[in-house]
């Protein structure tokens, strides 16, 4: 059994040039938390969620990675304003400059035990896409593999 | 006593085995192509495997283990003591006592860097200071680029002023006996009148047009820089530490200590203040955390170097370029100093000034003779400081904690390129030296 047994294969994407306000919109009107990114063709070019989006509210310095000392920003108060400011000077730029294009995707063929480690170690959906094609084939998510184990719908 | 092996490879020349085998592990350390500390452990290997040196006088007479130790201590006082938010906590009060101006925190955040530097590594203050002057500048929206590019002046100039401040410096006390405050005598008065003289062009160039709104300053402002501390206690046992580290350093002479044992005991109390109240798995844990964290490539980097250093010692190979030094220069004190000053700077721009450090520091031992003992060439280890320190300012490669930053600015999305930094960098490392110049000629030969 491989990762296409649990995989949702028409999962909701959004296109690279769309803006991060039309994402957002994606995000809560179908109640995700992430979206894999595709150009105009169907090919895979990363995958946008909640999780990065909260990256690039925080400063860059907290999140350059973990060689870096920059404690945990307890000194640093800031308001909902501020924050909210911050994510409106962002709404208008593209959604694939928010995308995480370094995630490497899952391999159709991939065991699923080792596609459900892949799941426990990333804490976020994970895109399969066609190593020959690039093309997005489908998404593994917490929720269908819950669904599938327990036989509900997903 | 040099000794070799007595069996030197194939019959060859000990003097061009060991002058090849120097050569190519110093080309491949500036290639970059492999991990230096692999390149200096390879040398070091075939030094003695070739019959140039043996492993019991490499040992004994070529490895320093008084930098070592000190290297290694102060490495395991920091990686405890940046766990109680200190550095941030100055870093945000420096910023706020100049109420957020942001040419001011320039200003602040460069005193602090320099004066980290000169009690700390180079490399991990500004692996400290860098993250936090990238959020001040984020919410003050100012470019981070001249407060990067002057903290990194700032930790070379302030390395440059302690014993302890910088490899160079810790590998020219231990060799020559000269004490942490006869590099605090010699060297800190001028290391302060370069780093006020760096920052007048600075300001000039980049200082005058800073700003920022009054919002964003009162954002930085509101950060709260006692809530950056995350361990009170551990804050308190280390600087009680670090105090009396320091203060065993300013008193090592009299009670005929070396650094090492000062640093090493440091270390140790350090570790057992942290760690006595845990129960032994946490013990472990912690221990083996804060091992991890010393740098060990750089400490067999170290070792392997020594090593080919007293491989071509053995075999005359500086002797001899101390005499082609000595014939160059007349056998003038003078200007022999200005030369290896020069020299230095310039060498230490473009390659690790580790290395060459280890091969100057035998090669001036070797003129002593010509200026009438060791006791006369004081000025030389000076000269060999500063030029060594000060030039790893000059190009991006030039120094460790340079790369460190260059490399955090990219990844935060501010990349410093080489022939920019250069362009600005290089002139002001002349300016460094032009400084230092004048101070050896006027305080040791007028």
């Amino acid at each position: 059994m491989t990762c296409q047994t649990v995989m949702l294969p028409d999962p909701v994407t959004v296109l690279e040039s769309a803006s991060l306000a039309d994402a957002i919109d994606l995000l809560f009107r179908h109640t995700i938390k992430n979206l894999p990114v595709v150009d105009a063709t169907g090919l895979y070019k990363g995958l946008f969620g909640i999780h990065t989006l909260v990256r690039h509210i925080l400063p860059r310095a907290a999140t350059l990675d973990a060689d870096i000392h920059i404690g945990d920003l307890a000194f640093v108060h800031t308001t909902l304003e501020n924050l909210k400011e911050r994510l409106t000077g962002l709404l208008d730029e593209p959604v694939i400059r928010f995308a995480d294009t370094a995630l490497q995707p899952l391999a159709p063929d991939m065991g699923l035990v080792e596609t459900l480690l892949y799941l426990y170690r990333h804490r976020h959906n994970l895109p399969v896409v066609d190593p020959h094609t690039g093309r997005l084939l489908g998404l593994v998510t917490y929720w269908g593999i819950l669904a599938k184990l327990t036989g509900r719908p997903a | 006593m040099h000794e070799s092996a007595g069996h030197i490879i194939f019959g060859l020349n000990p003097f061009w085995v060991s002058l090849a085998l120097f050569t190519a592990t110093y080309v491949t350390i500036i290639t970059d192509r492999l991990n230096r500390a692999i390149i200096a452990l390879i040398g070091a290997g075939l030094m003695i495997m070739s019959g140039v040196i043996t492993q019991q006088a490499a040992l004994r007479d070529g490895v320093d283990f008084n930098t070592l130790g000190l290297l290694t201590g102060m490495m395991v006082i920091v990686a405890i003591t940046r766990k109680c938010g200190v550095f941030q906590y100055v870093a945000v009060w420096s910023a706020k006592k100049v109420n957020a101006d942001p040419w001011g925190i320039l200003v602040m955040l460069t005193l602090v860097t320099a004066v980290f530097s000169a009690f700390l590594d180079n490399v991990t203050t500004v692996l400290l200071v860098a993250p936090v002057t990238l959020l001040i500048t984020e919410e003050l929206k100012v470019d981070p680029y001249p407060y990067l590019f002057t903290e990194i002046f700032a930790s070379n100039i302030g390395g440059t002023a302690t014993l302890i401040g910088d490899p160079p410096n810790i590998m020219i006390g231990s060799a020559t006996g000269l004490t942490f405050n006869d590099f605090a005598w010699h060297l800190t008065p001028v290391v302060t009148v370069i780093l006020l003289a760096t920052l007048v062009p600075i300001y000039f160039f980049w200082g005058r047009k800073l700003s920022a709104t009054p919002e964003a300053r009162a954002r930085v402002m509101q950060f709260n820089e006692h809530e950056a501390i995350t361990d009170p206690r551990l804050l308190k046992q280390s600087l009680s530490v670090l105090a009396l580290v320091i203060v065993g350093f300013i008193l090592a002479h009299p009670l005929h200590l070396e650094p090492a044992t000062i640093a090493m005991a440091g270390a140790a109390m350090l570790l057992l203040l942290d760690n006595f109240a845990h129960n032994a798995e946490r013990q472990s844990e912690q221990v083996h955390k804060t091992f991890g964290e010393v740098e060990w490539v750089t400490i067999f980097f170290f070792l392997g170097l020594f090593i080919v250093v007293y491989g071509i010692e053995t075999a005359g190979v500086l002797k001899w370029l101390a005499n082609r030094v000595v014939e160059l220069t007349g056998g003038n004190l003078a200007l022999t100093a200005q030369a290896i000053l020069w020299v230095s700077a310039f060498a230490s721009a473009i390659v690790d000034n580790i290395p060459f450090v280890a091969t100057m520091i035998p090669l001036i031992e070797s003129m002593a003779p010509v200026y009438g003992g060791l006791q006369h060439i004081e000025p030389l280890w000076w000269s060999l400081a500063l030029g060594a320190c000060l030039g790893g300012n000059g190009t991006l490669i030039g120094a460790s904690a340079n790369l460190i930053v260059a490399g955090m600015a990219e990844r935060a999305g501010y990349p410093i390129r080489f022939l920019t930094f250069m362009l600005m960098a290089f002139p002001l490392m002349l300016l460094s030296i032009a400084i230092s110049s004048g101070y050896v000629y006027l305080r040791y030969f007028m």
